[in-house]
């Protein structure tokens, strides 16, 4: 229900709107607690619901559609004492200037119109209030207010010079009465009708005709007008004065109608002087007040200005099949053709019919309209296009933007020329195509490959089919989902169709940071058994020939950027079955030789996988896109001036729009809040992150471990378990990252010395682009510490960390804090981050160390996951590949009931005998980082 | 039946009748009366308990005797020995038998208590034979009865005093009666006079309650001056109940005293409009607001004075959103009646076919609001079902603004709606299917 009581509505005239919000005592209202019943009469917003409203919840209105407001609003429960004073005197306003409009007494200012500007007036005085000046201006046509009825407003809008100094002697009542604001008394219309040369193939082909008529009003009868000696009806004479004037006004505006002495006006004109008139003059005239009848052929030439057309014709291998090429600087075939209306002209009949000077010319009785500027950039853009013939992204550029360009200009300046536009017309085939590739709902579909281990989910398999379908024609895409939609598993499913349908000739190249090598081993390892997977990376590496050898006994071969880059010479040499770049944001940087190599590798098909929103930071999309379609979003210095200064300058909304159509069918982004993904989803997700333990973690840990169990011969009992304790502890310490265990914490290497770590790194890194936030659970107060000065120097932003040695008041302006959103990364040291905190602001959790206890692992999660969390929320857990945690790991997870019932603690680690617990800790050395 | 030996022995001292039952008859006594009552009383408890043991009474296993039979047996049985020639008196008879009753019951339940699952019945019970008091004295003629029999009605005064005994808790109820009787019954105004003028001795020697301060505030109110009784009102120490209040109403209703009860509603107003917060939460103020609210309809149907009435209905909106409604309709006004419903919020669903069928009559585009509205809100729900239900909204505005000739602003809004919305997969689709966009 709206609550009037205290509603206290404001208004304020600003930029040329009325802005419009309310407020309770002194706090807004939502515009739902108002609006609806103040705007309940309100025809211009549908009642309200067609309205401009911003997130302070102001409403905007144009003045006219504010006059009309308030005007007629329920003023029976919003009363005076609900408008703030000072709002009330434009509602005060408004009423009176309608008042007044009522009883005739507002009318157009002459003065201000002879200055060419408008204005209005009332009983003399002109209205000096902006907003009024400006409501009676653009009053909406069905307001409850009014004008009168022969009154054109689109006279206000251009008022023309020829027509001030044609009208200006008149008097104010006469101008009034030419402008349609008054009645005008005359018993009859003059009319000029004009009509073109007789088509009958005599002499006068020529000689157009305007004729002037005297119209009786409601359709009497006509009269001629043949100047002086017209005869008039008895009833018209007393108008013969008011006639006359009309007519020279008529001589003014029109110089070369010159009547002659008998005040007779030219009735045969040139084709110039009728182009002249219909383009021009006929338009003075209607402002005015005459009628003007034009032949009816005029509006349909005038709409259709005719149009250059390429005709594609694609072949397609088999009927009903697939158009065929292959990339998209594709060449296509093409025929000229012009058209306007449903006519269609070869090059040939049209270069015929525009032979000569004229305007206006007849071809089987169909009139075309020639401008000769027009023609010759016509034939400037016909040479152009024939030189550099079209290529595909041309067509699927018109398509994508739904409009003409000139592919003559260079990539994409044809969007703002003035010039004529190529209009290009594609067959069937290429149609069916496109909206495959625009809409993806109409891909075909295809099941998972045969050898995928696990199922996909339907969005993933629109995902690899999508990358499938690309392939076939050359095209390279960009898939970006969301951080935990699976674009591994997409890949591998990727990879596993091309082998399985037998098309692949060589092998895939997956490029990525080195952080997450180690994953992609082990999800391809975990997911296609079948494929077999190499590693280009560490000292031991292939060069030269002996790469070319090695390369061909995988399908897929793993390398990270830097080693791309250092061997670029074996790189570059391959031709790749496919090129996949894992965080291909890597490359953003296009001047960075990085960047550069990677972009001059060779490849059948191309593929960039990103968690990041790529398509908001220009750059680096396009870096991304000269590696995926080389040339499609033209080159870095012309796409800086045509996109990168507009929007980032200027806000250009309307350039982001279209360069996001332009990617559109080559990136493909579903986010968790994506329907059709979160169908499928959990409400929270668990994604493991693997990574690879440095040298110098792997040495400490081997040795750690020799140490222990040579001890461990010689003790029993309590000994023993706190022997085995104790390593346990250390163990998690080298695991989670060297410093913590040799308590160096020099914060520069940090990342180069735990993959682990640097794989926070970067998630926090995503998790802060994307404007989220994050807790981050470590049992190590060290360990939180080192996470929390990093974050704060590396990305500048103050990080909580909430641990048992801080007081209950200084944990809860923490959790306040963070809730407020102040801050978005919380580290929490699991112990204390006990029971009764309630975090659910965040939408991520990192487990950064394992507990081995899933019910404080779940716990802790539940901080971020509880009721009042709108969010989706991620669980990553960060576990080293060929230690205990991994290890660890696969217990928990092939004996979850056990884990449940068993290891309340982890005290069951040290009933453990010697063998199984040799098991569990040695460390398997092929994971270590080389 | 066989006389027992103490009937006979009664019969002996109450020689002069014949039967107990003459006392009762014709007769023109309370004294009398009441006697009659106390010796039937007697026999009818004796006789009761004849078959009970005292225990099994007190701990409510028996049920030969609970004031059930009070009620069912003892009150009939006293109607039904008295016989007058005269209606009045017949009339007042039944009314100090309802008495008798009344303090039977409460004596009963001091005496033995009433067991807990009895407790309703019991109040059940109260409740009706005073509602039984208040129609037999509407029934009475009072005038007549004073101007013929005076010291009747003046004994019935005295006696009347007899129902000052029952217990507190059941004061709400004393006062109740007191109201009722001191309005309908002892009507001469010299009485009042009288008995207001002790009770201001008495107010005056240091005695208070809230008994004596209401009954302060009636005699105020019997005299007709509400200015008194509503400074009675403000003085009194505890806050007075409502059911008082609607009592003092139901009286000016039943006596068609119009002004006086205006008085009283606006009065009133400033209470209720305190309490509409707890409106929703307690039936208790439900039922006495809709009381009130019917009193001040009344008023306005029998005066003719509509402004106080639509003034109040505005001031408790929304509870008194169907009143207004209604009102509204009746007056015709259209327009306000739109704007009340888009107050609300309501859809037209919600909205009584009925009325909605009337305004579409009238003034077909006053409704469009209405529907615009309820597109709007359904459309922003974002769910599948919602768009349906904004489709169906969706033809019927189609229909109205073809039946108005605006197909043209129609197709208009079809327009901005499917721009605006454009995005709302779903909500395409649904105005697909309705073949609002192709």
């Amino acid at each position: 229900m709206i609550d009037t009581s205290n509603l206290l509505l404001h208004a304020k005239w600003l930029h040329g709107n009325m802005v419009l919000w309310a407020t309770k005592h002194s706090k807004r209202v939502h515009v739902n607690d108002w609006k609806p019943l103040l705007f309940t009469w309100h025809k211009p917003s549908f009642y309200g619901t067609m309205l401009d409203v911003d997130d302070d919840q102001n409403v905007y209105l144009n003045a006219g559609e504010a006059f009309d407001l308030f005007n007629r609003y329920p003023d029976f429960f919003i009363t005076k004492s609900n408008w703030e004073d000072d709002s009330w005197t434009f509602v005060k306003e408004a009423n009176d200037v309608f008042h007044l409009m009522q009883k005739e007494k507002v009318t157009p200012d002459y003065e201000a119109w002879k200055t060419g500007s408008w204005a209005w007036r009332t009983d003399g005085e002109r209205i000096e209030s902006a907003w009024v000046t400006e409501a009676l201006s653009t009053l909406p046509h069905d307001s409850n207010t009014y004008m009168p009825l022969n009154f054109n407003r689109e006279r206000m809008k251009r008022i023309s010079r020829q027509i001030i100094s044609a009208l200006n002697h008149l008097s104010e009542e006469e101008w009034l009465i030419k402008i349609g604001w008054r009645k005008d008394p005359k018993p009859f219309d003059i009319i000029f009708e004009l009509s073109e040369p007789a088509n009958d193939g005599e002499a006068n082909e020529d000689v157009w005709k305007l004729d002037a008529i005297l119209q009786e009003k409601d359709d009497g009868i006509a009269v001629p007008y043949l100047g002086k000696s017209t005869l008039l009806p008895e009833e018209w004479k007393p108008y013969k004065e008011r006639l006359e004037s009309d007519i020279e006004l008529v001589s003014k505006l029109i110089s070369w109608l010159k009547p002659n002495a008998r005040k007779e006006i030219r009735n045969e004109l040139t084709e110039k002087e009728a182009w002249d008139f219909l383009t021009l003059k006929s338009d003075l005239l209607r402002q005015i007040g005459f009628t003007v009848v034009l032949p009816v052929w005029w509006q349909t030439v005038q709409e259709l200005q005719p149009k250059v057309k390429a005709k594609i014709k694609t072949k397609s291998q088999q009927a009903g099949g697939a158009p065929s090429f292959l990339g998209l600087n594709a060449i296509m075939q093409f025929d000229w053709r012009m058209s306007t209306g449903d006519e269609e002209l070869t090059e040939e009949e049209f270069r015929k019919l525009v032979d000569g000077s004229r305007r206006l010319v007849r071809r089987n009785g169909q009139w075309y309209r020639v401008d000769p500027e027009w023609m010759k950039q016509v034939r400037h853009l016909i040479k152009n296009v024939d030189r550099t013939g079209i290529q595909l992204k041309d067509v699927l550029e018109q398509h994508l933007l739904n409009m003409e360009t000139n592919p003559a200009e260079e990539g994409l300046e044809g969007i703002e020329s003035d010039g004529p536009m190529l209009d290009i017309e594609w067959d069937e085939p290429l149609n069916a195509w496109m909206d495959q590739l625009t809409e993806i709902k109409t891909l075909p579909i295809e099941h998972k490959a045969e050898n995928l281990i696990g199922t996909l989910r339907d969005y993933q398999k629109t995902g690899s089919s999508w990358m499938y379908f690309l392939r076939e024609f050359g095209l390279g895409g960009c898939l970006a989902d969301d951080m935990g939609l699976g674009k591994t598993v997409q890949t591998i499913d990727y990879f596993l169709k091309v082998k399985e349908k037998e098309k692949q000739e060589g092998t895939f190249l997956l490029v990525c940071p080195t952080s997450v090598i180690g994953n992609w081993q082990k999800e391809l390892q975990n997911f296609s058994p079948t494929l077999s997977v190499g590693l280009h990376y560490g000292g031991n590496r292939k060069k030269g020939d002996h790469f070319a050898e090695w390369y061909k006994k995988f399908d897929v071969v793993i390398t990270s950027y830097t080693t791309c880059q250092l061997d670029f010479s074996e790189m570059s040499e391959t031709y790749w079955e496919a090129i996949v770049l894992d965080e291909a944001q890597n490359i953003k940087n296009s001047y960075t030789k990085q960047s550069r190599s990677i972009r001059r590798l060779n490849g059948r098909h191309k593929i960039a996988l990103t968690g990041t929103p790529v398509e908001n930071r220009l750059l680096e999309l396009w870096a991304i896109f000269d590696f995926l379609n080389p040339g499609y979003l033209g080159s870095e210095p012309s796409f800086q001036k045509k996109f990168v200064v507009p929007v980032e300058k200027d806000n250009d909304t309307l350039r982001l729009q279209q360069l996001k159509q332009l990617v559109q069918p080559f990136l493909l982004r579903r986010t968790k809040m994506d329907p059709a993904v979160q169908l499928n989803l959990p409400e929270k997700q668990e994604i493991k992150e693997y990574c690879p333990l440095s040298k110098e973690q792997a040495s400490l840990y081997e040795r750690l471990v020799q140490d222990t169990f040579e001890q461990l011969e010689k003790v029993t009992g309590m000994q023993r378990r706190g022997l085995l304790l104790a390593m346990l502890g250390k163990l998690k310490q080298i695991c989670d990252h060297p410093a913590l265990y040799t308590k160096n914490d020099k914060l520069g290497k940090l990342e180069d010395q735990s993959v682990k770590f640097a794989k926070t790194i970067e998630l926090i890194d995503a998790i802060l682009e994307k404007d989220e936030k994050c807790l981050i659970f470590t049992q190590f107060i060290f360990m939180g510490e080192l996470i929390k000065k990093y974050v704060e120097k590396k990305f500048g932003r103050t990080v909580l960390f909430l641990h048992g040695s801080l007081s209950k008041q200084k944990r809860d302006q923490m959790i306040d804090s963070f809730q407020d959103g102040e801050h978005p990364i919380f580290i929490l040291s699991l112990k204390a981050g006990g029971t009764g905190l309630n975090l659910t602001e965040a939408n991520h959790v990192i487990h950064y160390d394992r507990w081995w206890n899933p019910a404080v692992e779940n716990q802790a999660t539940d901080r971020a996951h509880r009721i009042g969390q709108k969010k989706f929320v991620t669980v990553h857990k960060m576990i080293t590949l060929g230690t205990l945690e991994e290890k660890i790991d696969m217990m928990l997870e092939s004996k979850k009931e056990l884990s449940e019932k068993v290891i309340q603690s982890e005290n069951w680690i040290t009933e453990l005998s010697t063998d199984e617990l040799k098991d569990l800790f040695t460390l398997r050395k092929e994971w270590v980082e080389s | 039946m066989k006389p027992t030996e103490e009937q006979k022995d009664k019969d002996l001292t109450q020689f002069h009748y014949e039967t107990p039952e003459q006392k009762v008859q014709n007769t023109h006594s309370v004294q009398l009366w009441r006697e009659y009552f106390s010796e039937r009383f007697e026999t009818f408890e004796r006789r009761k308990l004849q078959t009970v043991s005292f225990r099994d009474l007190v701990d409510g296993k028996d049920t030969s005797y609970t004031f059930v039979h009070i009620y069912r047996d003892y009150y009939p049985a006293l109607l039904n020995a008295g016989q007058f020639f005269d209606e009045d008196i017949a009339l007042l008879y039944k009314y100090h038998v309802q008495i008798e009753t009344l303090i039977r019951l409460f004596a009963f339940e001091g005496q033995y208590g009433v067991a807990t699952y009895m407790q309703s019945n019991f109040d059940a019970t109260v409740e009706k034979l005073c509602d039984q008091m208040y129609i037999t004295l509407k029934q009475i003629n009072s005038k007549k009865l004073l101007n013929e029999n005076k010291k009747l009605l003046e004994e019935s005064l005295r006696n009347f005093q007899s129902l000052y005994e029952i217990p507190p808790k059941w004061g709400h109820l004393l006062f109740y009666l007191f109201q009722v009787s001191w309005s309908l019954l002892y009507v001469e105004q010299a009485w009042v006079s009288k008995y207001e003028k002790q009770l201001l001795e008495e107010k005056e020697s240091g005695k208070t309650s809230q008994m004596l301060e209401l009954a302060l505030v009636h005699f105020a109110f019997a005299s007709g001056n509400e200015e008194l009784a509503f400074k009675r009102l403000t003085q009194c120490e505890k806050k007075v109940d409502m059911v008082h209040y609607l009592v003092w109403m139901k009286l000016l209703v039943d006596k068609q005293e119009w002004n006086r009860l205006l008085l009283w509603l606006l009065d009133l107003k400033p209470y209720f409009l305190e309490g509409v917060g707890t409106y929703y939460y307690h039936s208790e103020s439900r039922e006495f607001f809709h009381e009130y609210l019917s009193y001040f309809w009344k008023y306005a149907q029998h005066t003719g004075d509509e402004d106080q009435y639509e003034e109040m209905l505005i001031e408790f909106l929304p509870i008194t959103f169907y009143e207004y409604g209604e009102y509204l309709m009746v007056i015709g006004e259209h327009e306000r009646w739109v704007e009340l419903q888009v107050i609300m919020g309501y859809s037209p669903e919600l909205i009584q076919r009925k009325d909605l069928k009337e305004v579409v009559s009238f003034q077909k585009e006053s409704v469009l609001p209405i529907y615009h509205q309820a597109i709007d809100r359904l459309i922003n729900e974002r769910t599948r079902k919602s768009y349906q239900s904004a489709i169906k909204h969706l033809k019927t505005l189609r229909s109205l603004y073809f039946d108005l000739g605006e197909e043209e602003r129609f197709s208009q809004y079809i327009n901005q709606v499917a721009t605006v919305y454009g995005r709302l997969r779903a909500f395409q689709e649904e105005l697909r299917k309705g073949k609002f966009i192709s």
